[in-house]
Formats: C-alpha cells, sequence, structure tokens
C-alpha cells in the first residue's frame, strides 16, 4: 500500500469502527441503530484487516444476542418474520471462530426454511421454474437470488455444501441464468420478455456457485461481468463484481485503484453507510477473494 | 374552483406531516409501535369525502426537457391554488420514479431535469429544505440507479440531498387502507421527517397494475430492509390492494407525472418510448393518475386500484375533475397496450 492507499483505507475502518455501539455491533450510519447486517459485514472487514479483536468479539456476541431461539438472526427485534440477515451471521461468527452453538443453530433454520413456492401453471408470465427452492427476503416470499446466494455461502462456509438444500438452491440459481449471461433480482422473462442483468447479482450468483459448477455452464455470466468491471464506479456493484469474479480466480487488473477511487466517490455521494465501506475494505484487502475470506 | 375543491386541496399542505406526527405522538423508530393511522383520519379533513369528492389535475402541454419546466411547475402551482405559505419553512420529500434506469433510456425514469425544475420551484416558494428520496425494487446499488439515470450529476451540481429509503430505519404504521390483508406497513422514517410528499412519477403502462404513474409510484417508497428486492410480499399481498392501501395510510400531498417522454407496451422496464410532451400534476393523486390514464387512451375504471381509491381517496370520473391548463382530448395520446399481458387488456377508453 502507498501511502494515500494506506490512508484511505486506514480512514474507512477508523469510519466503521466509528458506528460500533456501547451495547456491541454496528449501526448502518453514525449514530444510528444496531443492524446484524451492518454488523455482520463490519466483522468481515475488521477480520479481513485483522483488527480490533475486542470490537469483533463484542459485535459476535451482540450478533449472538439478536439471534432467536429457533436459530434466525431477524432485521430488527420486532421484524422476526425478516430473517435474510441469518446467513451473513453465520459468515461472520465463522470468520472469527467460535460461536459452534449458535452456527449450528441458524444451519439448521436456513436449512429448514424456504419460501413460497408454486408449481407451474400453464401461461405463466414468468420464465424460471418456480418451484425450486432456494430463500426468501423473508417469511411468505419467492426465493431470489441474494437470499439464496448469500445462504448458500454460509452452508458451504460450514461444511454444508453437499447438503440437498444446498444443491438445490444452485439449481434455482442456475435456472434463474439470463439466456445471454448473468443474473438480476432473480427474474429471467417476464411475460416472455427477456430482462436484464445486474452486476451485484451477478457477482453474487458467482460467488455463490464457485465450487458446485463447470465454469463453462456459467461461462457467458463471467463474460458479462467481465465487461461490466471495467467501467463500474458505485461501490456495491464493483465489490460484488471484484467478489464474483474472484469466486473463480480470475483477477481485475488494477482492483485497488478501483476500490480507492470508489471510496473516494465518498466527496460526490457523501458518506458510505458501514455496509459500503466493510465490502471495499474487505474487497481491498482480499483482492476480491471474499470466498477465501469466509472459508478460510 | 369550487368551494368543494378548496376545502379539499388546501388540507393535504396546511397539515403538514411534521404536525401529524406531533399529534399522533404514536409512530416509533424500528417498529416499536402502533397507531400513527388511527389518528391520521381526523387530521386531514376533506381527505375521506367518499364519492362527492372532487379535484382538479392540472395538464401542461412540455415538448421536451429542455423547457423550463421549473416555470411549468410553478403555473401548476398556480392553476391549483398551492400557495407559497404552504410551502414557505417546509421539508419537502420528492419521490421519483428510478426503477432499473439504464443510461439514456429516458423513457424507463422520471427524467432528472423535472426533479431539478421541482427542486427549483419549491424553492423558489420558500421550502426550507428539499430532498430526493427512493428505496429502488429491484436493486441494491442505489448510486448506480443515480448514475444511469443522469440524476447524480444534478444532485452533485444542485447540493441536493439523497436519502436510499431502502436502508433507512423503519416505522410501523397501521394499514389504513385496509384492503389487502397487510395489518401493518413498515415506512421509512424518512417519510414522516418530510412536511410534504411529492410522487414525481413517469407516465408507464404496468404489466402488473395496468399503468404506473403518482399511486404506484409510491410503492417504492418501501424499504428493501423490511421488503426484500423486489418487494415480492406486497405482491402477494395483492398488488392494486397494497398501492391502494399504502396511499390511503402515507396520504402525500402533490403529484407531478413525466409524460413528456413516457413507456408504452410491457411497461414497467420494457416497454417502448412514446412522446406524450405532457406534465400533469395535482394535489388529489386519483384525480392525477386517471387524468394521465385517460390522456393515455386507458379508462381508468378499468383499473383496479384507481377504482378502490374512488372509493374515498379521490374522483376518477371526468365529471368530478376539474382540468386545469390543457384539455386531455388536446393532448391525448394513446399508449400502445399488449393483449396478452392480462393487466394490459380491454384498458382502453
Amino acid at each position: 500500500m502507498n501511502m494515500d492507499s494506506d490512508r484511505l483505507i486506514t480512514k474507512s475502518i477508523e469510519m466503521i469502527v466509528s458506528r460500533s455501539l456501547k451495547g456491541g455491533g454496528f449501526a448502518p450510519r453514525q449514530n444510528g441503530e444496531f443492524r446484524p447486517d451492518a454488523t455482520a459485514w463490519s466483522i468481515l472487514a475488521l477480520a479481513s484487516d485483522n483488527a480490533c479483536e475486542d470490537l469483533v468479539g463484542n459485535a459476535c456476541n451482540r450478533l449472538a444476542a439478536s439471534q432467536l431461539n429457533d436459530g434466525r438472526v431477524p432485521v430488527a427485534e420486532d421484524l422476526d418474520n425478516v430473517y435474510w440477515p441469518t446467513a451473513l451471521a453465520v459468515l461472520a461468527w465463522k470468520s472469527t471462530g467460535g460461536f459452534e452453538n449458535e452456527i449450528k443453530s441458524a444451519v439448521k433454520f436456513l436449512v429448514k426454511t424456504s419460501g413460497f413456492h408454486f408449481s407451474i401453471e400453464k401461461n405463466s408470465p414468468y420464465g424460471h421454474d418456480t418451484t425450486i427452492r432456494g430463500w426468501p427476503w423473508i417469511a411468505n416470499a419467492h426465493s431470489w437470488i441474494e437470499p439464496t446466494s448469500m445462504a448458500i455461502l454460509a452452508l458451504k462456509a460450514t461444511g454444508n455444501a453437499s447438503h440437498e438444500r444446498v444443491q438445490e438452491a444452485v439449481r434455482m440459481i442456475l435456472d434463474r441464468k439470463l439466456p445471454a449471461g448473468g443474473w438480476n433480482y432473480g427474474n429471467t422473462t417476464v411475460f416472455n420478455r427477456e430482462l436484464s442483468p445486474m452486476p451485484e447479482y451477478t457477482g453474487q450468483a458467482l460467488s455463490a456457485l464457485s465450487g458446485f459448477v463447470q465454469r463453462s455452464e456459467i461461462a457467458k455470466s463471467i463474460d458479462y461481468l467481465e465487461k461490466e468491471i471495467s467501467i463500474l464506479q458505485t461501490p456495491l456493484s464493483l465489490c460484488w463484481g471484484l467478489f464474483g469474479l474472484g469466486a473463480w480466480s480470475i483477477k481485475i487488473r488494477g482492483n485497488r485503484e478501483r476500490i480507492l477511487n470508489s471510496l473516494s466517490l465518498q466527496q460526490r455521494y457523501g458518506q458510505y453507510d458501514t455496509l459500503l465501506l466493510s465490502k471495499l475494505v474487505i474487497a481491498y484487502n482480499t483482492e476480491g477473494n471474499l470466498s477465501g475470506l469466509i472459508m478460510s | 374552483m369550487d368551494n368543494n375543491d378548496r376545502v379539499i386541496e388546501n388540507s393535504s399542505p396546511i397539515w403538514t406531516r411534521r404536525k401529524f406526527l406531533k399529534v399522533a405522538g404514536a409512530v416509533a423508530v424500528s417498529g416499536a409501535v402502533t397507531a400513527a393511522g388511527a389518528a391520521a383520519e381526523g387530521i386531514m379533513p376533506g381527505y375521506f369525502t367518499g364519492n362527492k369528492l372532487r379535484a382538479s389535475a392540472f395538464i401542461a402541454s412540455v415538448f421536451g426537457y429542455n423547457q423550463d419546466i421549473r416555470g411549468i411547475i410553478l403555473s401548476g402551482f398556480r392553476e391549483l391554488g398551492i400557495r407559497a405559505e404552504w410551502i414557505k419553512g417546509k421539508k419537502i420529500l420528492l419521490k421519483p420514479n428510478l426503477v432499473n434506469p439504464q443510461k439514456h433510456l429516458e423513457h424507463l425514469y422520471t427524467h432528472p431535469l423535472v426533479i431539478r425544475g421541482a427542486v427549483e420551484a419549491f424553492l423558489s416558494m420558500g421550502a426550507d429544505e428539499v430532498f430526493v428520496a427512493e428505496a429502488s425494487g429491484h436493486g441494491r446499488d442505489s448510486f448506480m440507479d443515480l448514475e444511469e439515470s443522469g440524476l447524480a450529476d444534478i444532485l452533485y451540481e444542485d447540493r441536493i440531498p439523497f436519502v436510499d429509503l431502502n436502508e433507512s430505519p423503519v416505522v410501523r404504521v397501521k394499514n389504513l387502507g385496509q384492503t389487502s390483508q397487510l395489518e401493518y406497513f413498515y415506512f421509512p422514517e424518512e417519510v414522516y421527517k418530510a412536511d410534504i410528499i411529492v410522487s414525481i412519477a413517469k407516465m408507464k403502462t404496468h404489466h402488473w397494475a395496468g399503468v404506473t404513474l403518482s399511486m404506484k409510484n409510491m410503492f417504492g417508497v418501501m424499504p428493501g430492509i423490511v421488503y426484500g428486492w423486489p418487494k415480492n410480499l406486497l405482491h402477494r399481498a395483492g398488488i392494486d390492494e397494497c398501492i391502494y392501501d399504502i396511499n390511503a395510510t402515507l396520504k402525500p400531498s402533490l403529484a407531478i407525472v413525466d409524460g413528456i417522454v413516457g413507456m408504452e407496451g410491457a411497461g414497467p422496464i420494457m416497454g417502448d418510448p412514446v412522446r406524450s410532451n405532457v406534465i400533469i400534476m395535482g394535489l388529489n393523486y386519483p384525480a392525477v393518475d386517471a387524468t394521465c390514464a385517460r390522456i393515455m387512451g386507458i379508462d381508468p375504471d378499468k383499473i383496479p386500484y384507481l377504482r378502490y381509491a374512488s372509493r374515498n381517496i379521490g374522483p376518477i370520473s371526468e365529471t368530478n375533475i376539474e382540468q386545469r391548463g390543457e384539455t386531455v382530448s388536446g393532448v391525448q395520446k394513446y399508449f400502445k397496450l399488449i393483449e396478452n399481458i392480462p393487466a394490459l387488456k380491454r384498458l382502453r377508453l
């Protein structure tokens, strides 16, 4: 790291740390309240920097305290049905070691939980197989790319890669792949019209599929993301683009400069939230190898 | 404007949302709560007055985004009887439609120059603060949406704040519409910090709802951290019912619809551009949307959520809408409909 880049990353970590809470955990913004997803990403970011062990430990404990008896980790105390942060909590606990009971309980919840799925009707407006189960954002909703990808990553990281739910979810993600390559939030065609791919979801899907499918099966999606990444600047898409390609051992030239450039765009957009800062720090420290961080 | 209109249209801006919060006193952050809704009916006199409701809609011909949109919006204020004292010192939330924007495809999203025009109009009327807020329904990268739509440049140049409603802390509010089976909604707390909510919608067909205009645009305040990407739970609960319920609960104040270039066919994302050269404005959302629908050659009575809304939010029949500015027939441009999409079937006037 040269001095400027060193300064930007250090400042980002300081910013994340400044959003830590007295009772443990992190808020998405300055003076904000605890949120499990902000906490999980902060833990991963600090782990990628080998920084602030005490804060990380307290944050893991706070995540554990927010876990319900059945293993789920809801987005807020009174939003039990909004359980998409569960997979993120598993990744955070796993990255620091310990928390075996919490991980076990969360994994149990994930494998028994799926969203709303329904049989394919004649003349269905949807192009995908609506019967294949992945994971939803929220109870009683359909399975979508992000929560499914994160659940696959969590189950893979905890040694459950061969679980039938993971295998089914891999099929689900492949089924949602757009004919021209890439993924969006999880629809392929609607009323026979093909939708467009989006970098963030393509990166998530590629991260999840790594180790499960042959490269030939996702070659068009990699091509799409490699083309996109050359113009991506905004933090979320850039990070997931790097993570997705990193999962397939594709290194992007100048990736660290791109991350620093994205950090400097705070002059334009205002201060990033904790989730974005964390992803940028992880992408920088691991050079896009999120999988390496969470599987180690 | 007759007396009836004046009572109805004056009511919303006078009772600001911040006053509403003080009166209701029951809205709390992160869902610790309850009954904001119940109090609301009492403080918005004239809002729910049944079939007698009448309202105005202003139609302006605008032949391109390089026109003086600020001036057009100010004319709309005058025509609608919106006075400076209602805006002075207020905090204004502008809610554009930014679904899946892609560079230069200006039929997809509210044009940034319409947003700039609205910002300038409100500031020139003495607004204390104007900010833009959106909760994109398909993607979580709101900065990408701002860049692709061209709005990022405008916000940066004009120093206008943007709030990503998807990531905002939430407030639990009783569903006042009660048409869907959802007992509560979770709204971003930012919408309750605004005095006046303005839906700056796009004029488009919609493959699930028939049309997306000012009312459907309010779907886009629902926070992704609670409803996901896409906001599937709200679709499952009934898209028409939820559109009605969200509007009946939030009671937004002013609608501005960008129909300069709209979208026909398989909207709201995969349709084709269509030039209508209009901006439509009004203080009553159903009246504005019904007017837009007629301009698009669509019968508002065939749009289920507009039918719901006509029961108690606002009029959709031509006889109860006073048309200001241009006439519907003078600017009418039939939007292409696709008959094999059920929501777009048999909608013609």
